[in-house]
């Protein structure tokens, strides 16, 4: 038998606080364009040929 | 030019023929090769392949995926007060729509070539920009194996809670070696 995949868990108090902290932090983070304009461009060329 | 640009992709189906993958893990292996149909027939989880163009029996690398959520509570008076404080025109939003990649696997054969990276990246475009269902956060629980945890964190994943939140003791009150690492990735991060 696989291993069972972990519940999400709801966040409380300090693993709240801490989470909501890294967002603000995600907030600045951004893809450089560059990288983010070939990511999307790959996407789209290998869901062009999918079978879905 | 990535590997995964010449390969095809596609949904598990009863024609998928499993048994020469290999990923060096025996749990994602028996993974796919036992429970991921299952999973798809049960609606627990939706498995994508990545197969050879020429060679369809050939699984290059496959995850596993299903909805999830990540939430806040809304007991904790400081947290929620620090929520409603940060989130503009969300005063009740404490529960963001989350997918959870449950299973990731790559070939051992085709290892080594940054192919790790370039499937997050695709899952990551995917998800951004087929927004049918909202969905800010991919989740996992990666193995807590020093090669899968820098993967994750390389590819702009973050740990859900610290370690010490995460552990858990036994009855004697002895910490018990984690299994998996609970992790997200925000998908803001791929804003224009």
């Amino acid at each position: 038998m696989a291993l069972e995949i972990k519940p999400t868990p709801t966040l409380h108090g300090e693993s709240a606080e801490r989470f909501l902290k890294l967002m603000a932090k995600n907030k600045k983070k951004k893809v450089p364009a560059e990288k983010r304009k070939q990511m999307m461009k790959n996407c789209d060329a290998i869901l062009k040929k999918a079978k879905l | 030019m990535g590997l995964l640009l010449d390969c095809n992709f596609s949904q598990i189906s009863a024609q998928t023929i499993f048994t020469k993958f290999n990923c060096g893990n025996h749990d994602l292996n028996e993974f796919l090769q036992n429970d991921a149909l299952p999973f798809l027939e049960a609606r627990l989880g939706n498995t994508y392949i990545f197969t050879l163009n020429e060679r369809p029996d050939s699984i290059v690398c496959f995850f596993t995926i299903s909805n999830d959520a990540m939430k806040l509570s809304r007991d904790d008076n400081k947290a929620k007060r620090k929520v409603n404080k940060k989130i503009p025109h969300t005063k009740q939003m404490l529960s963001y729509p989350s997918v959870k990649i449950g299973r990731l696997g790559v070939n051992q054969l085709f290892r080594g070539a940054g192919l790790g990276t370039e499937l997050m990246d695709f899952i990551k475009a995917w998800f951004y920009k087929d927004n049918k269902a909202a969905c800010r956060f991919l989740l996992v629980d990666a193995y807590n194996e020093e090669e899968v945890l820098k993967y994750y964190l390389k590819n702009d994943f973050d740990y859900l809670l610290t370690e010490e939140t995460e552990s858990k003791k036994d009855k004697d009150g002895n910490p018990i070696p984690l299994k998996t690492r609970l992790m997200f990735y925000d998908l803001m991060q791929l804003r224009e």
